[in-house]
């Protein structure tokens, strides 16, 4: 198998994985949409989305260490046998798809609105999916490289942008603290929990990352602090704009980089942010497509996962764009995020449970069948 | 044979490598063109003016730079002006930006805007929320583009404009900035903070200005005029002192020079912190102190929103440097006198303060202190607040100003020329 010729990585190149392709969400418009709803509150729900997928996390995560060295498709094929195997995996591969068709063309968007306006859509979707495709094509090994590599500056690059405008932050237009209310505030948090979804599908990769152990850190500091980062630019963007302004504004992160100046001769600074956020755009994307291929390569039992990559970017882009403009993407966008967490939410306790009962079928006298035990052993 | 053979395919892979680089190649070479900038095909707009046209138009006014003048490059400009001014009647910003190639060689580019000139007559209609709204959807018009409100029609403000010493109007409009920051005479707004203050329990303040000199008359404080009234001669038309005051993206009415320092010292968050200004002296009637104001921290607001009628304690830290005082007492070593003098000046600031707190309670619909941040803190949720109705109940609070004054120095001269003193008395 070629899966098993590739390199594996470490943990801090996995976690870095993880700080980009979640931290990305605090430039996109998933930000906006949890404005719409949270107003004043807005930061919270990013904590609380996480707070309800982790739930989830720890229960598959259980279910992970009795099966040391398999990930996500592999366990599933193992208890849910081919059929259900392959139902479940192409089900998270359908959800990964329209969220990374979604995602994707909710950038080339951005891209669009606010830097080349008279390019036309396709050409710069071209653009960004071919880079990205590039990149995934070198390996995964490669994507975890590349963002160690570019991490640290990146997250200076953040914390330049919020020193530069933080005169321009006044913190008391948090308040009222809890924006339309704490019902409205958990429901919103709950129903946008798939927007951390990446966490559950993350789980494909465990044989990738050199250990369990590192594996297990590097999701869990990833998605922890990614969301904390989120948070943060939130409670920025209403500290800067005020509300209702905030959901005036397409897109608060652009906007922001767009208000910033290094002194009095350089007033235009949002190029320098930019071009940060393009590279790390071409990452992200990178990652979600090597992640289709792989998860699709998984259920349809494919010998070379990494030849599904340039027909998955070519369906990533002929779904991305469907979408008439920006404000169906942003539908589209929450459509898919109340029903992706439904299967979030749920797929981990079904497979806990269905290995429950496989456990105990194995496990009781009547039917002793030693042929199930080594199964797991002989992979790993 | 099979040598020849692997050698032949070994060429036709590096043909094919080849040929993948070079299609690789062109890309780079071919792409790119939709969104191409051609720097020497731009014409960059500086100021733009924006008066009421006919029929719900709009007329705008583009001020454009000549980038060659004040750069190496004037030779081949001799005889240009800095910049040109042309007007165009349109049913908004950005359709006129595209009519103004009708006479301008060069792409209009918004990418330097920084001033935007609103005429009064224009802030005060209903149409002007939709036309400044709809101008920020382009995102070459930046939010940090600082705003002004002239008296006369901004097409005459921007004709008359015409700096003696600076040549470039950008260069104008970008030293101007930093001295609003310093006096404190006019609010430093932007369409960002207009956008911003849109909403009912909020006030935006602009700067307000004049090209013409309206009716001059001369106070006693220095700072108590509106743009058009500050007592000058000769010089540059342009004046810019006081606010307009906006509600709902609507003018509503002006604040003056002296109205707007102490608004911005009533704002927790002030974009001054220090500037001069003068009282009466306590001892003497015609003879006036002239101090420097710095703001000692921020302004501290405590709110009573549990009865009907609101209770607003507001504490002010200041501390001032003594810088002339006409009486000639000897303020400065007698320290009975120094503790009247700090006494007197508490009472004249909390007084004056409190007096723009009463005027905009009478005058305007909401408060332009900024003071919705602090109600706002007293409600746990958005709809309890919008309920609750701030600028209603700011109009019948019942507001208090202690001032914390600390007097810091007297000045380079510290005893006053008494003998003058005694020989006029």
């Amino acid at each position: 198998m070629s899966a098993l010729q590739e390199e594996k990585v470490g943990g801090r190149e996995f976690t870095s994985i993880f700080l980009i392709a979640v931290g990305m969400k605090l430039s996109d418009i998933t930000t906006t949409i949890l404005f719409d709803s949270g107003q004043t509150a807005g930061w919270m729900i990013p904590l609380l989305s996480l707070g309800f997928m982790l739930i989830a996390y720890v229960v598959l995560m259980s279910v992970l260490k009795r099966h040391p060295g398999q990930g996500l498709p592999e366990i599933v094929f193992a208890i849910g046998g081919k059929f259900g195997g392959a139902l479940i995996c192409l089900l998270l591969f359908a959800a990964a798809l329209l969220m990374t068709s979604v995602t994707s063309r909710g950038y080339v968007d951005i891209i669009n609105v606010m830097v080349y306006q008279r390019t036309p859509l396709y050409a710069l979707y071209l653009m960004l999916l071919a880079a990205a495709l590039y990149v995934a094509h070198r390996g995964f090994a490669a994507i975890a490289r590349i963002s160690w590599l570019i991490i640290f500056p990146i997250e200076g690059a953040i914390v330049l942008l919020v020193s530069i405008m933080w005169q321009d932050i006044d913190w008391l237009r948090l308040f009222p603290w809890l924006g339309p209310g704490p019902l409205k505030i958990v429901e919103t948090g709950l129903m946008h929990s798939a927007m951390f979804g990446e966490i559950i599908l993350a789980t494909a990769l465990v044989p990738r990352v050199s250990s369990f152990k590192a594996f297990r850190i590097g999701s869990a500091l990833g998605f922890v602090i990614s969301s904390l980062k989120i948070s943060f630019l939130m409670a920025v963007y209403v500290s800067v704009f005020d509300y209702p302004e905030i959901i005036h504004i397409a897109y608060p992160f652009q906007q922001l980089t767009k208000n910033t100046s290094f002194g009095r001769v350089f007033t235009h600074a949002e190029s320098f942010f930019i071009a940060f956020w393009l590279l790390i755009s071409v990452v992200y994307f990178a990652f979600y497509i090597y992640l289709l291929a792989y998860l699709f390569g998984h259920a349809v039992r494919a010998s070379d996962h990494r030849k599904l990559q340039i027909p998955m970017a070519g369906l990533v882009f002929f779904i991305g764009l469907v979408p008439g403009n920006t404000e169906q993407v942003r539908s589209y966008w929450e459509l898919l995020m109340s029903y992706s967490t439904l299967l979030y939410g749920a797929l981990p306790f079904i497979i806990w449970m269905l290995d429950r009962i496989r456990r105990s079928r194995h496990d009781s006298p009547q039917h002793p069948q030693p042929q199930a035990q080594p199964n797991p052993q002989a992979n790993a | 044979m099979t040598v020849r053979n692997t050698r032949n395919r070994k060429r036709n892979r590096i043909l094919r490598r080849m040929l993948e680089c070079a299609a690789l190649l062109s890309l780079c070479l071919l792409s790119g063109c939709w969104d191409k900038l051609e720097l020497e095909e731009q014409a960059f707009v500086v100021v733009i003016g924006l008066d009421k046209g006919p029929r719900n138009t709009v007329e705008v006014t583009f001020q454009i730079a000549n980038p060659q003048i004040g750069s190496s490059d004037i030779g081949t400009a001799e005889g240009e002006p800095p910049s040109d001014t042309i007007r165009f009647t349109s049913s908004d910003i950005l359709s006129a930006k595209e009519l103004a190639n009708t006479v301008i060689t060069r792409t209009i580019n918004f990418a330097h805007l920084k001033t935007m000139i609103v005429s009064e007559e224009l802030a005060r209609d209903e149409i002007f929320p939709h036309i400044a709204g709809a101008a920020i959807r382009d995102p070459e018009l930046r939010r940090e583009v600082a705003m002004i409100v002239s008296r006369e029609k901004a097409f005459d403000f921007i004709m008359k404009n015409r700096p003696r010493l600076e040549t470039r109007p950008h260069k104008y409009y970008e030293l101007m900035q930093q001295r609003w920051m310093e006096t404190g005479y006019v609010p430093f707004s932007t369409l960002n903070q207009y956008l911003q203050q849109q909403v009912t329990d909020s006030m935006f303040l602009a700067i307000y200005a004049t090209a013409r000199q309206h009716n001059h008359r001369v106070s006693r404080h220095e700072d108590a005029y509106l743009a058009g009234q500050v007592p000058k001669r000769a010089g540059d038309p342009v004046q810019m002192i006081g606010a307009a005051v906006f509600h709902n993206g609507r003018m509503v009415g002006t604040l003056t020079g002296e109205q707007m320092r102490w608004v911005q010292m009533l704002r927790h968050k002030a974009s001054v912190d220090a500037f001069i200004t003068s009282f009466s002296d306590p001892l003497e009637e015609d003879a006036m102190v002239t101090v420097r104001l710095f703001k000692n921290g921020n302004t501290k607001i405590k709110f009573d929103l549990r009865k009907e009628v609101p209770r607003i304690h507001v504490t002010l830290p200041l501390r001032i440097q003594l810088l002339s005082f006409t009486s000639l007492e000897p303020y400065a070593t007698d320290p009975e006198m120094q503790r009247m003098l700090i006494k007197h000046l508490k009472e004249q600031i909390e007084s004056e303060l409190l007096e723009v707190i009463r005027l905009s309670q009478k005058k305007f619909p909401g408060d332009p202190f900024e003071w919705e941040l602090f109600a706002r803190k007293h409600f746990m949720t958005m709809p309890a607040y919008q309920a609750y109705g701030w600028s209603k109940h700011f109009k019948k609070a019942k507001v208090d100003v202690k001032v914390e004054l600390r007097l810091e120095n007297f000045g380079k001269q510290r005893t006053p020329y008494m003998q003058t003193k005694r020989k006029e008395g």
